[in-house]
């Protein structure tokens, strides 16, 4: 929105950008949502986006009063990805969910389907 | 909105490499770094100052008149900063320096005589009075006030002398934007032309040896991005140390040849330790040298050589030493040797054969890397940080340039079986924020102590005592019920924030720890300090006044003393006037010699000596004419 109000103002996209990875992480999303990245993502990727994302929300360089913690939580979902085990765990653990929101979506869409045969009857 | 908006306005920011023997200045200017040059040509400025009757001196005017003046030279400022009266290296040295050093309430104070008044001034303050100078000689470059700074530490400082140097930076009436690592900066100096050929990364071993600390650090630099992966080293090993070998060595060699003790005479030590370490540099390139000093000690002259050998016999333990903190750096790290892709010498004792052999054969034999000067790369670090802080992130080069740096020790908590509880691991980048839980032990405590403490032994009391802190009114429960967080918080400077807060009550606490701790100083001293080195600021301006007035006075009485010599056209009886008018101011200049009068004294001297001399010159060329 600031950034239609005034489109000159600098740096707006890193503010944003920081204030995301809050809004991300106070709605507990997963660790590769704070990054911005797909879950299950490999680390050399992850350490990519990190260098990326540190460019852009470090105090040093984001003067909005969200880059202080926006830099801690991109480097706490960092250290975290970045042990091996801690990962591998939490990828698996990711996918279970998914794949239990995928069959409970299935389940629902089946169940939309025969109720809408049993109205069509 | 930010800091660097804020920033600008205020001029260019400058890099300040404040060492312990000598310091750098540097600013970022048309797209580069320009290390600037003091008064005296010289691109770096010894740390010294002297107090003298004729007023203060610091930088090369001090370090000049050093074996004339030795007892009111101070020098090493940055092995005090920030350490205890009692600390075992603060008791060493003291057997060193010429300077006294007195405990005040266990915080060095160095004593001297100024002005015939004893003085006494804390490091802080000798610190702030070589800071002053880095700035000054920066304004004289750039041409305008210089207020924003970024002062270097030693990696392997502690909170407690990260925060005694920023205090420096205050009492200099500088604003002390950051304080960055010595090899961090370096490591910026090294690779910020190397942009290009960082793709995929390249970890680089920083080799910091100055005159005082000693640091590694090891980092990954990937576009753009500085990241400091591990850190470590020891605070008090340097080229000095190696001064202090051969002056010993020296000391002893004379009491043979000549049965007489210099060790109690400063001036003598002085300038044989002056002599050491020039010879010291140039056994750097030589394979022996000659030290000659007419006259050392009661009449004796001292003729002696060394031989690189024997200089390197004489410090091999300091030598070894160096390889430690390496290893422990590469095993923090995890990273196996043979993935460094270049080991970087900065600091001025990286120049001695011996340490760089060390260093090549524990990489097996991997080629040492040069290419950065290294007396001025911390400096050029600096400034490089400085620009990108000041904001002056329109240039492309360090707009997308990022330095991340870490904590070079853990900081923890004591329980109560007096372990160590460790809050923030060490090597943690920064800035960092982390949270503990406790507990009480007793039912119905309501007060829990919290010592701080820094340091990698297991046993708190062996670690260093940063602070203790209580947090009261916890709420009446059984053991182990009332919840408090411990929050740790270190800003990008390296400084701890501790705050605790209990769940249930939400009492809160919170302090910055160094505030909190006796020997370090309150904000009522420093802003004494402060007042008080305006007050210097003001005297040194004074002095140089009067020492103006002084060779107006000087130059007027000699020349007079010289045209009146080769003037035949003179009557005698002008001529004695003259000249017994200018004998006189002569004297008296003479007996002042130690001592600066007042402007007026001078002013007044100089129109009695011209009432006199210029109505006979007039009637002279009248006649003439």
């Amino acid at each position: 929105q600031a950034k239609k109000l005034d489109p000159k103002l600098p740096n707006v996209d890193n503010f944003i950008t920081a204030y995301k990875i809050h809004r991300a992480v106070s709605t507990r999303k997963s660790w590769y949502v704070v990054l911005g990245i797909p879950e299950c993502t490999d680390s050399k990727a992850i350490n990519k986006k990190y260098k990326e994302l540190a460019l852009v929300v470090h105090p040093d360089k984001n003067g909005s009063a969200a880059a202080d913690g926006a830099f801690r939580h991109v480097k706490a979902a960092l250290d975290f990805l970045s042990d091996p085990a801690k990962k591998k765990a939490y990828d698996l653990s990711l996918r279970a969910t998914d794949r239990v929101r995928a069959a409970a979506a299935a389940r629902k869409a089946a169940e939309a389907k025969n109720a809408a045969a049993a109205a069509v009857k | 909105m930010s800091i660097a908006f804020d920033a600008k306005g205020e001029g260019l920011a400058i890099g300040i490499d404040l060492g312990t023997t000598y310091s750098c200045v540097g600013v970022w200017q048309h797209g580069r770094v320009e290390i600037i040059a003091n008064d005296q040509g010289n691109r770096t400025t010894p740390s010294y100052v002297a107090f003298t009757n004729n007023g203060r001196l610091i930088g090369d005017a001090a370090k000049n008149q050093v074996s004339m003046n030795p007892i009111n030279t101070v020098f090493d400022a940055k092995r005090l900063i920030g350490r205890k009266f009692s600390d075992a290296s603060v008791r060493n040295d003291m057997k060193l320096w010429p300077f006294k050093v007195r405990g005040v309430g266990d915080k060095p104070m160095i004593m001297v005589n100024y002005n015939n008044v004893e003085k006494k001034f804390a490091a802080e303050e000798i610190s702030s009075m070589v800071l002053i100078k880095m700035r000054e000689i920066a304004e004289a470059y750039i041409g305008s006030v210089v207020k924003n700074a970024v002062v270097t530490v030693p990696a392997h400082f502690n909170d407690l002398q990260r925060q005694a140097t920023k205090n420096a930076g205050v009492i200099a009436g500088m604003n002390v934007m950051r304080i960055i690592n010595e090899p961090t900066a370096a490591a910026i100096a090294y690779g910020l032309d190397k942009k290009g050929s960082t793709v995929g990364g390249k970890n680089v071993l920083i080799f910091d040896f100055g005159g005082g600390t000693f640091d590694v650090s090891l980092l990954k630099i990937e576009e753009g991005v500085f990241e400091v992966k591990a850190t470590a080293g020891d605070t008090h090993l340097g080229g000095e140390d190696f001064d202090n070998r051969m002056l010993d060595h020296f000391v002893q060699e004379f009491k043979r040849k000549h049965e007489k003790d210099i060790s109690n005479n400063p001036k003598a030590l002085r300038r044989l330790r002056t002599s050491c370490e020039r010879a010291k540099r140039t056994l750097s390139s030589t394979a022996q040298t000659t030290i000659e000093i007419d006259s050392l000690f009661e009449g004796t002259d001292f003729y002696t050589t060394i031989t690189r050998a024997r200089f390197e016999e004489l410090n091999m333990d300091h030598f070894t030493k160096c390889m430690e903190p390496v290893e422990k750096c590469l095993r923090d790290a995890k990273m196996d040797k043979s993935i460094i892709h270049d080991v970087v010498l900065v600091g001025g004792s990286t120049r001695i054969p011996k340490v760089q052999q060390l260093l090549q054969d524990f990489f097996n034999g991997k080629e040492l890397c040069k290419s950065i000067n290294p007396d001025e790369a911390v400096a050029y670090g600096a400034a490089v940080q400085a620009a990108i802080l000041g904001g002056e992130g329109d240039i492309d080069k360090v707009q997308d340039l990022l330095l991340l740096d870490v904590t070079p020790l853990s900081l923890g908590i004591e329980n109560f079986k007096g372990q160590m509880k460790v809050v923030v691991p060490r090597n943690t980048t920064i800035p960092t924020k982390k949270l503990r839980l406790f507990t009480t032990v007793e039912s119905a405590q309501t007060c829990i102590k919290f010592p701080v403490y820094e340091g990698e032994r297991t046993i708190a009391k062996e670690n260093r005592l940063l602070g203790t802190f209580k947090l009261k009114g916890i709420g009446i429960a059984e053991k182990g019920v009332p919840e408090v967080y411990v929050c740790f918080e270190i800003d990008a400077n390296g400084i701890l924030i501790v705050s605790a807060e209990e769940k249930s009550t939400g009492k809160k606490s919170k302090i910055t720890l160094t505030n909190n701790c006796k020997r370090m100083l309150c904000n009522e001293e420093i802003k004494k300090m402060v007042k008080e080195a305006e007050k210097y600021k003001s005297e040194d301006e004074e002095n140089k006044k009067k020492l103006e007035a002084k060779l107006v006075l000087f130059d007027y009485a000699y020349n007079m003393k010289d045209t009146v010599s080769n003037l035949s056209k003179l009557n005698r009886a002008d001529k004695k006037k003259i000249v017994d008018a200018v004998a006189k101011t002569i004297r008296w200049l003479d007996e002042n010699e130690n001592r600066l009068a007042e402007c007026e004294e001078y002013k007044d001297k100089m129109t009695k000596l011209e009432n006199i001399c210029i109505p006979i010159f007039t009637e002279m060329y009248k006649g003439a004419s």
